[in-house]
């Protein structure tokens, strides 16, 4: 520890990039008071944190600007979630125009220019609205389910006429004793589980509950 | 309508935030007639506290003999704690600065404070988290 | 004791008329003993000649203590001068402020119509300031808001913090600086001042369907449908219906002796000063959809989650995080240990900031116009209401 002490003004001065790091880190203890604990593990602050050098006199206007690295808070609004008559709307435009790089990562921080700088979209059942059915392709998909509803399932029409499968439960809803069928079969399922997993169904509704108020 | 609202009663207001409280509201004086320990005691009473009576308006005051103990100053606080201070033999200007004391204190119990602010807010910047920002090389 | 000294008070707020004449259907044995100003009314005489026979039988004892014993209270002084109120405020005002209708039913003594005053003056200040803060609130979150700046648990934890001290029994013989109120009383603790009693409460069984425009319509201040009984903790109740009752009638006090601006002003140092944290009160049930429904409303392209991080897949405590973004704009993002919940928890955050949108920390009120020389008015920013 002394020996870093010692050595870290001397390498300051050699360089001005954060070489003193290369040094070993090694946890200090046995220091007897808080406060030498703490004098003992001060460091230099980072680069940005320091003031603008690159003109020697007049010392040029800066605004120290680093970003945190931690998640957004939703008491920041995003770019888009601003009304229009919002004074940082306009803030946040002429800033993007003029220095992109100084928003960093924040919420208003200039989009990427395309896709494939953006992080990888993840794959999920979501609504995409083709509005693709006829008239005559509903009256076909209720015929069908009302002819066989165990061939013609929900997910079997949601293919052959290239829709959700909520679309096909509200246009051609299946038959009353089929659905009574289904119920009966999903409950005769459900009393062959046993107690363990009957209880990790139980907690994990319990999980999302608690997800949906805040709690997890 | 999806979103319900949860009851939540906030902890309660920062004193001095928006309107301040004077934390002591009352203050006993006890004190014997015939002991020597209540000298100092007795001259206070007489000279020095209907001048601090008027000037502190919040602490409702009572005075009640005692006699054969030793004078006491019992400061009643907000937030239900009391804490006597026995003045014995103190001279009536001691017993004064044992008196603001009594009145600037918050009654709460006595805490080391190390740390320079102490806040319910959470901090501006965020928990630090290794997934955000850029990375500082260390 | 401290000296009191009744010259400084000597404003007697109470030019009432004596009681035979503003009490109708009271006792007269109980209000002809008592007289809420020390100054006779000139018309006294006549109105005592039409009393009855039984008003000259020895009286009984008062509910509570008798306005002129407020100036020889030394805890109704210290509180005076602790919560800095104006010398215009009268001891014996605040005294009344102290007696509950459950310590003393007859309305010429107690707090209930200061108390009434006071808390609509609160609770129009405490919205105002809502709304124009938050204009994006949906209704639910509304009202919780406002129950937590101006509900009755939140007004007697304020009078607590007063040092306010409730008597052990209501009666005449206390000092008038103690708050009166009784548990057991049959008197109504707060009397039903908003809202109506809804025709379907005394069905038990029935379903009745409660939406928000009925609960505007119908129910009290904080939404809540209006009905005596069922409480759960009554006797909770009934102390924190009484300490509030006093922050209520102080304000209204406030406001009847020195004005609005003074009221404001107290509310807003008082009241407003609290710390409540908004985004602790929402409770989401389909939050992925609700976003879709929001970003469809507004013209915005459907949101899509992105995997911004992950760290621990094949581990037991693996780390997600999950971004939302609508085209190339970022909505929000949460972190969770599992994709799905991750996701949930973006699209939680993403609507949560929009919720919580806020034009400034110091945003202008309707009631900031009447003061003299006030700028003029530019209107809020109105949302259109919230996702359905």
């Amino acid at each position: 520890m002394d020996v870093r002490t010692l050595s870290r003004p001397a390498t300051q001065l050699l360089k001005t990039t954060r070489q003193t790091t290369l040094l070993p880190l090694t946890t200090s203890r046995g220091h007897k008071t808080t406060a030498r604990t703490k004098r003992a593990l001060k460091i230099a602050p980072h680069d940005s944190f320091l003031p603008n050098r690159s003109q020697p006199f007049p010392a040029a206007d800066h605004i120290i600007y680093n970003p945190p690295a931690s998640e957004a808070s939703p008491e920041h609004t995003p770019f888009i979630f601003l009304p229009p008559n919002d004074p940082r709307r306009e803030a946040i435009q002429r800033m993007r125009l003029s220095s992109p790089e100084a928003l960093g990562s924040v919420a208003g921080a200039s989009p990427p220019e395309s896709d494939a700088d953006l992080p990888p979209a993840m794959s999920y059942p979501r609504r995409r609205a083709h509005y693709n059915l006829t008239e005559d392709d509903m009256a076909e998909m209720r015929r069908l389910r009302n002819e066989d509803p165990l061939t013609w399932s929900t997910n079997a029409l949601s293919k052959k006429f290239n829709c959700s499968p909520i679309i096909v439960s509200i246009a051609a809803p299946a038959p009353a004793e089929h659905k009574k069928w289904l119920e009966d079969k999903a409950e005769r399922r459900r009393e062959r589980w046993g107690p363990i997993k009957t209880q990790a169904r139980e907690d994990r509704g319990r999980r999302a509950e608690m997800l949906y108020r805040g709690e997890i | 309508m999806t979103v319900k609202a949860l009851r939540a009663i906030p902890s309660g207001g920062k004193n001095g935030l928006g309107a301040f409280i004077l934390q002591c509201k009352k203050l006993e004086f006890h004190y014997c007639d015939w002991a020597g320990s209540s000298k100092g005691m007795n001259g206070f009473i007489k000279s020095l506290l209907p001048k601090f009576a008027a000037a502190n308006p919040q602490v409702e005051f009572s005075i009640s003999p005692r006699p054969g103990k030793h004078p006491v100053i019992t400061g009643h606080y907000i937030n239900g704690r009391t804490k006597p201070i026995c003045v014995r033999n103190l001279s009536p200007y001691e017993i004064l600065e044992k008196l603001e004391l009594l009145r600037d204190a918050s009654g709460e119990k006595l805490k080391r404070a190390n740390k320079a602010v102490t806040s319910t807010k959470p901090s501006v910047r965020g928990i630090w988290s290794p997934y955000h920002g850029k990375g500082m090389i260390v | 004791m401290k000296g009191i000294r009744p010259s400084r008070w000597g404003g007697q707020l109470l030019h009432a008329r004596s009681c035979p004449a503003t009490i109708p259907r009271r006792n007269f044995l109980a209000s002809t003993v008592r007289c809420q100003s020390t100054v006779p009314a000139p018309a006294a005489e006549d109105l005592i000649e039409q009393i009855p026979e039984e008003g000259e039988t020895l009286p009984r004892k008062l509910p509570s203590p008798l306005p002129e014993r407020a100036l020889q209270s030394a805890k109704l002084a210290a509180l005076h001068s602790r919560l800095s109120l104006s010398k215009k405020i009268p001891l014996q005002t605040l005294a009344r402020a102290l007696v509950t209708p459950s310590a003393d039913p007859n309305s010429s003594f107690n707090n209930a119509n200061l108390a009434f005053l006071g808390s609509t003056i609160i609770n129009y200040h405490v919205a105002e300031y809502i709304t124009c803060k938050w204009p994006r609130l949906p209704m639910a979150i509304h009202y919780e808001a406002l129950r937590a700046f101006s509900g009755p648990e939140s007004l007697a934890q304020i009078s607590r913090r007063w040092g306010v001290e409730a008597a052990a029994a209501p009666g005449e013989e206390v000092d008038p600086g103690l708050l009166q109120w009784a548990s057991n009383s049959s008197a109504l603790v707060g009397t039903r001042w908003g809202g109506y009693v809804r025709a379907e409460t005394d069905r038990k069984h029935s379903f009745y369907r409660r939406g928000m425009s009925s609960r505007v319509v119908l129910d009290n201040d904080f939404g809540d449908a209006v009905d005596a009984g069922s409480v759960k903790d009554a006797h909770q109740h009934h102390q924190d219906t009484s300490f509030s009752s006093f922050v209520q009638a102080v304000v209204g006090a406030i406001y009847s002796h020195s004005g609005r601006e003074a009221a404001k002003d107290f509310v807003e140092s008082h009241i407003l000063s609290r710390q409540v944290d908004l985004s602790s009160l929402f409770e989401f049930q389909l939050p992925t959809r609700e976003l879709a429904m929001l970003c469809a409303r507004e013209g915005f392209e459907p949101p899509l989650a992105r995997l911004e991080s992950e760290t621990g897949r094949h581990s037991r405590t693996p780390v997600y995080v999950v971004g939302i973004y609508s085209g190339k704009e970022k909505l929000g993002e949460g972190n969770a240990p599992s994709l799905d919940f991750a996701r949930r928890k973006a699209c939680m955050n993403a609507l949560k900031s929009w919720y919580l949108y806020s034009p400034g920390n110091k945003v202008r009120v309707p009631s900031d116009m009447m003061e003299e020389g006030a700028k003029p008015w530019k209107a809020p920013h109105i949302d259109i209401g919230e996702v359905i």
